[in-house]
């Protein structure tokens, strides 16, 4: 008997861990879902109130708006009002100007369409939604104002008042229960970002760690100074400190940046040392580096100051020590020069880097005076991604207005709308072609859910309540499946499918044709969507990779010709944002990838070392090592503007040249020093990669 | 007061006009409690916006119902 009683509560027990364990991992998903369920009540019972005609726009809304941080609730919010009213605008102006037109109106519908996509891949984040809505817009609201023109301004006025609903109703309900707020987020995001780093730059197992792991891990930190630069903007809404933190936040970046890529260019130079088995150089400058190391890992903050005020003299005595051993015939002092110009600068930057993190996680309100860091961030996208998003979103407008045109069905018109909200909505996506597809798998079902819906339960459906039971399993079967990273795609789908076509309305009326008309309508707009995806997709070919590595390039050059001002800050993030898209997508498991990110890194090295170059060039006097260290620098711009054998060699003897002129001033000598390693170990890719890929040239135009 | 204002031809609700002004007024609110932290001594800050917003808005709803 108490066997049994026994075991009955160890099943309990059982039981009840389970479930803690399964709430632990999927509690914020449930409130997730359950947020969504209620907004978009929420919206269904305001709408009616109001006596709106479509409440499903509100809805929509809602779960296009709905996210689990309540900042980026209402930046996405923000940005979704601005894109619907310019869109809304434009509409009225468009179906004014061409109501008797109507391929007129198509012509001028597509250039707007394609301008609003090409900025929204120019811009990032929500900056870039907003983009996408003020273009989409145009079809929701213009395509039935340009047919009904006497209701163009009621139809307009409808849309925006459903929208702005529907925000609200996110908006509340995201900040109001259990906010989930996004500077909780961040500093995590930070925290976390500072301890990884430590133990990146700790290098302890790190001649054990193989080389592809390493790139993975500078691919990963690139990849979160991307996210942490989208959470800042979108943070800026949450509350009114945001702005003061945002700007802490920028400069936290900044400075992150700036010292991982001198601790790239002190990690390659150490790899340098080894390979050419310059030991005891190597070995002395590890010491003064482990203890720079070592100390940003301690607690006492002033550790780092007493070690970097002390650099210089125990560099002198390891330098004179060095050239006293045995070996001094075997290492160079100009290695050991600028390794140590590049340990007091990594010391510096670290010393801001901590400071600023010390600054954001303590959330004060100022900045300490003598940290003063410019911060530019600037987002750079290939203009070939640009243009070709845009010459797809217009093709695609054009392709399914000509169907509706050709055919002259009614639901042409749903083909129009979900052509182009699909091909709007994904262009700026890492990999749409995928989301793409599981979207039209979500459509289909959603299509299905709303016959469901409509046929079979909202017709027992009495009042609200019985209404919101009738909605409420379909709702929570596509937004369970949002939350989910691998079915993300099939949910967005099913909600918005769903709300279009479940015939949610004030009074019940259900006809089976139109239904069946619209769903095929939209089915085929998304088709036609996904078609064009699939021709037109430029992240994934070898094209696109050249386009990327030429594009990177160019990132040198700019550090060479541009006026100094901010530049080092363009430099870095510019680098950084060209390849956020390429991270995302990619694991460096292929051998193309692995080609894209020595690039990546030799332009972070060489690039960063021009700038420095050209700020230390500043303080020389001498015109004639001025005219020198100018002509290296137009000869590396040249070099990165259409590498080839000649040029690298003008490149590397110009270089040399200036080492030998100026032999007098470590901080000019080190960058030099740099520039010349960093060249002489990218010969490989630096030149092949053009006399290789220039036979396939026309075969990959694609 | 008029229940809706000509504005360039559309007749705009006097409550929408009476919206955005309370927007406003909630935002000065907001920076001026941000300014002097107040919020810190608040429970729930949303939930406390948000409230006081519908109290301004409900406020001046009322007063031109009676006006």
């Amino acid at each position: 008997m108490s066997d049994i009683a026994s075991r009955r509560q160890s099943w309990l027990h059982h039981l009840a861990q389970a479930g803690v364990i399964w709430i632990d991992n999927h509690g914020e998903n449930l409130l997730h879902v359950s947020k969504i369920l209620i907004a978009t009540m929420l919206a269904l019972g305001l709408s009616l109130l109001f006596d709106l005609s479509k409440p499903g726009t509100a809805m929509v809304t809602v779960i296009i708006v709905l996210q689990p941080r309540s900042g980026l609730v209402l930046a996405k919010g923000f940005y979704r009002f601005i894109g619907t009213v310019i869109g809304v605008i434009m509409s009225i102006i468009l179906a004014a100007s061409f109501t008797q037109q109507p391929v007129l109106f198509l012509a001028a519908g597509a250039c707007w369409v394609a301008l609003c996509t090409a900025g929204s891949t120019i811009f990032r984040n929500f900056q870039s939604y907003a983009f996408v809505l003020a273009g989409y817009t145009l079809v929701i609201v213009g395509l039935p104002a340009a047919l009904q023109p006497d209701q163009a301004f009621d139809i307009a006025m409808t849309r925006l008042a459903e929208v702005m609903l529907g925000l609200l109703c996110a908006g509340v309900v995201s900040d109001v229960l259990f906010p989930k707020h996004l500077s909780d987020v961040l500093l995590l995001t930070v925290r976390k970002r500072f301890a990884d780093f430590k133990t990146f730059i700790a290098l302890d197992e790190s001649s054990a760690v193989s080389r592809p792991v390493r790139e993975r891990m500078v691919l990963r930190f690139i990849g979160e100074v991307i996210s942490l630069e989208a959470l800042r903007t979108s943070s800026v809404f949450e509350s009114a400190a945001g702005h003061l933190q945002s700007l802490q936040l920028r400069q936290l970046n900044n400075a992150f940046m700036t010292a991982s890529t001198t601790f790239h260019s002190l990690d390659q130079l150490f790899g340098r040392l080894q390979a050419s088995g310059k030991r005891s150089t190597l070995n002395a400058l590890m010491m003064e580096y482990k203890a720079i190391v070592r100390a940003l890992s301690s607690q006492d903050r002033t550790q780092l100051k007493q070690i970097r005020n002390g650099l210089p003299q125990r560099l002198v005595a390891l330098r004179r020590a060095l050239a006293a051993s045995i070996d001094s015939a075997a290492s160079d002092p100009l290695d050991f020069d600028s390794a140590t110009e590049l340990l007091t600068r990594f010391a510096d930057e670290l010393l801001i880097y901590a400071r600023i993190h010390a600054v954001v996680i303590q959330a004060e309100m100022h900045m300490a005076d003598d940290v003063q860091l410019p911060a530019h961030y600037v987002a750079r996208t290939d203009p070939t991604l640009i243009f070709t998003s845009a010459l797809r979103a217009a093709i695609g407008f054009g392709i399914s207005s000509l169907f509706w045109i050709q055919t002259g069905w009614v639901s042409g018109a749903d083909a129009v709308v979900m052509a182009t909200v699909v091909s709007a909505l994904f262009a700026a996506a890492p990999a749409p072609v995928k989301i793409v597809r599981q979207f039209m798998i979500g459509a289909a079902l959603g299509g299905f859910f709303g016959f469901l819906s409509a046929y079979y339960l909202q017709s027992q459906a009495e009042n609200f309540t019985m209404l919101c039971i009738a909605l409420a399993p379909f709702i929570l079967i596509g937004a369970w499946l949002t939350t989910t990273r691998k079915y993300s795609g099939i949910g967005t789908g099913i909600l918005l499918f769903f709300f279009t076509y479940a015939s949610i309305g004030s009074n019940y009326q259900f006809d089976m044709l139109e239904l069946l008309n619209g769903m095929a309508g939209g089915l085929i707009g998304v088709a036609i969507a996904s078609v064009m995806y699939q021709i037109i997709d430029p992240s994934d070919s070898r094209w696109i990779k050249r386009r990327l590595a030429r594009a990177l390039r160019f990132q040198v050059v700019e550090a060479c010709n541009r006026p100094l001002p901010g530049l080092a800050g363009r430099f870095e993030s510019g680098t950084r944002d060209l390849l956020s898209r390429f991270a995302i997508t990619h694991s460096l498991d292929n051998e193309d990838d692995r080609g894209i990110m020595t690039w990546l890194l030799s332009v972070l090295e060489i690039g960063r070392a021009v700038i420095q170059l050209r700020q230390e060039a500043l303080s020389v006097d001498d015109p004639q090592i001025h005219a020198r260290i100018d002509d290296s620098i137009y000869s590396i711009a040249r070099l990165f503007s259409r590498p080839n054998q000649t040029r690298l060699r003008a490149a590397l003897d110009s270089v040399l040249a200036t080492i030998a002129v100026c032999s007098d001033m470590p901080g000019v000598l080190a960058n030099l020093h740099l520039m010349r390693g960093a060249m002489l170990e990218r010969v490989t890719v630096l030149t092949p990669a053009e006399t290789v890929s220039r036979p396939t040239t026309p075969s990959t135009g694609n | 007061m008029p229940r809706e204002i000509a504005l360039f031809d559309a007749l705009i609700p006097t409550l929408l006009l009476v919206f955005i002004g309370c927007l406003f007024v909630q935002l000065a609110i907001d920076w001026l409690f941000t300014r002097l932290g107040w919020y810190r001594y608040v429970w729930h800050p949303s939930l406390f916006r948000i409230a006081l917003f519908f109290c301004i808005f409900g406020g001046a709803g009322l007063l031109l119902h009676v006006v």
